[in-house]
């Protein structure tokens, strides 16, 4: 089992400029995400905060791959503190909602599940 | 989603940490960039913290910082896993004394309980929000800074236990039952500590009392089941397979045991369940290997002695399968068919042997085994001359032939065969005459 979030393509809607195939960084891999944004670590970027942005990409659940396509807005691009990155939020406006729910939902089934198991089997309380 | 966590204070985890630092070991630079965030964002001073993309670079780092704190991905390059640098933490740090901790990708039940093995304080799934991962090193840090008092008597006595001061520690553990009313991890300690101490009736009483309470108790249950594998009551551990595999995954060390128990309590039918446990392993160990084909050989040898050819052949293929086709456990199960006359069987089992193996002279030697069970004596001298011919003829061979030889009386070749053998192996002589004797023998009677 594992999950992830890949994607082949951000375009910038106003540019209409493939940022990841510019700068070949795909697939690039989303490190984190929120219940309605993901965030992403890139090291270039011609994307200014408030860019409205096209993404496309997979969603990886329970070892199948689902398409993913999205329309959102970059509410952030700041410098990592840590890397020589840009730290990227998207906050996702039009996708599928119920596939997105779904990813958020057996994700944090997993997690609790991993949880439930190390803490039964090391016997440190939950 | 729920969130509500209380984060440790920042002087907390500092003073937790002291002047030791924390390593992440992760390939993705993005992904130990956003580690890094979290744990300044509790407090963790960013010149504490030492990241390493590959794991030899990271065994070096740990080798030379001593950390305190290790954030690892599972799954590692050049084959290694994460746990790997958990163990060396484990080598100079107590648990209490430390955080462990796996973000991985691999979210599977295997995973999660070598990780559980090796006592990882938790085990974190990516991606994952921020907050999540705040949460889940807040709640470790939690645990450490502030146990509760039943946790800190566990603590103190698992230290003496650890100093194999086990009177003093069992003494810490029965103080702690006074603490918990559920003190499961109490009873599981006192087990070992008697157990150490060769106490073997109380250290089950303990197991049985913390199992009482909660049946499936993990530590208690694998508590009792080695108390038992240690004892070689393989009976009474055996009772405990079923229970430890319908609700844990099993780690390779514990089907290592499965493996034993089952063989001593000859169930072998239940083996077929075990190597299926054994593929969906992801970490298998040598150790693991050998029991587990051994295990499946001696199955293999049971049926056969019980005319079950068609079912030794199934046991004999799933070990074949756990030595990823090792040439030297065929040997083995050919050898074993040929004794019972299954040579048919022993023929086709031969056929499954690697491309690689095929025409190598371990080979040869072998199909000259079949070949001797089942091709006419002028045949198998024919073959027994062609592999000797190519440099191939081990003593064996040679043996074989020449009792052919002696057995169809035909002198002149057995006599040129006879010097040709003690040329090749001199100290074949005394049994070459022995077997000349033998037949000449048979031939005057």
């Amino acid at each position: 089992m594992a999950y992830g979030i890949s994607l082949q393509l951000i375009e910038n809607l106003t540019l209409h400029v493939d940022v990841l195939a510019e700068h070949k960084l795909y697939p690039l891999e989303a490190v984190a995400y929120g219940a309605e944004s993901i965030l992403l670590l890139l090291p270039e970027l011609k994307l200014g905060a408030g860019s409205l942005v096209s993404i496309k990409g997979e969603l990886m659940l329970d070892d199948k791959r689902l398409p993913f396509v999205a329309s959102g807005k970059m509410l952030s691009a700041v410098p990592d503190p840590h890397a020589a990155m840009l730290r990227v939020e998207i906050q996702l406006h039009q996708y599928d909602r119920p596939l997105w729910e779904l990813f958020c939902k057996s994700k944090q089934l997993a997690q609790n599940h991993a949880n439930q198991l190390l803490s039964a089997m090391t016997g440190y309380d939950p | 989603m729920k969130t509500a966590f209380v984060k440790p204070s920042p002087e907390q985890v500092k003073s937790f940490l002291g002047s030791s630092t924390c390593v992440i070991v992760e390939p993705s630079q993005a992904f130990a960039a956003n580690i890094q965030s979290c744990l300044t964002d509790l407090g963790i001073p960013a010149a504490q913290i030492t990241t390493a993309k590959k794991a030899s670079d990271a065994i070096k780092i740990i080798q030379e910082q001593k950390p305190k704190i290790v954030i690892a991905e599972y799954d590692l390059d050049d084959g290694m896993i994460g746990l790997a640098m958990i163990e060396m933490l484990n080598s100079y740090l107590t648990p209490q004394n430390r955080v462990a901790i796996i973000v991985t990708k691999n979210a599977s039940n295997p995973a999660i309980a070598e990780c559980a093995e090796d006592v990882v304080d938790t085990f974190v799934l990516k991606p994952f929000s921020v907050v999540e991962l705040i949460k889940q090193i807040s709640e470790v840090f939690n645990r450490k800074i502030s146990p509760t008092d039943y946790m800190k008597k566990i603590q103190q006595g698992y230290e003496l236990f650890l100093q194999k001061k086990y009177e003093d520690a069992l003494a810490e553990f029965t103080d702690a039952k006074k603490l918990d009313p559920i003190p499961l991890m109490a009873f599981y300690y006192s087990g070992l500590c008697y157990q150490k101490n060769n106490q073997v009736a109380q250290a089950l009483a303990e197991f049985q009392q913390g199992r009482a309470i909660n049946n499936t108790h993990y530590k208690c249950l694998i508590g009792e089941f080695e108390l038992y594998v240690e004892q070689k009551e393989f009976k009474n551990a055996y009772g405990l397979i079923e229970v430890i595999k319908k609700n844990f995954p099993i780690t390779s060390h514990r089907l290592g045991q499965i493996f034993i128990v089952t063989v001593f309590t000859q169930n072998f039918d239940d083996l077929a369940g075990h190597y299926e446990l054994f593929n969906k392993l992801e970490q298998r160990n040598t150790q693991l290997i050998e029991l587990s084909s051994l295990a499946l050989l001696t199955a293999g040898r049971h049926f056969l002695k019980k005319n079950d050819v068609t079912k030794a052949i199934g046991f004999f293929e799933m070990g074949f399968s756990t030595t990823s086709k090792d040439f030297k456990y065929l040997e083995r199960v050919v050898v074993e068919l040929l004794k019972v006359n299954a040579n048919q069987e022993a023929d086709a089992i031969v056929m499954k042997a690697q491309p690689a193996d095929v025409g190598t002279p371990a080979y040869n030697t072998l199909r000259f085994k079949i070949d001797q069970a089942m091709l006419p004596p002028h045949q198998v001298i024919d073959r027994g001359k062609k592999l000797i011919a190519s440099g191939e003829g081990s003593p064996e061979i040679y043996l074989v032939v020449f009792e052919l030889l002696a057995k169809a009386q035909q002198e002149r070749p057995m006599e040129a065969f006879f010097s040709q053998a003690t040329m090749a192996y001199p100290n074949l002589r005394e049994t070459l005459t022995e077997i000349q004797k033998k037949y000449a023998k048979s031939e005057q009677k």
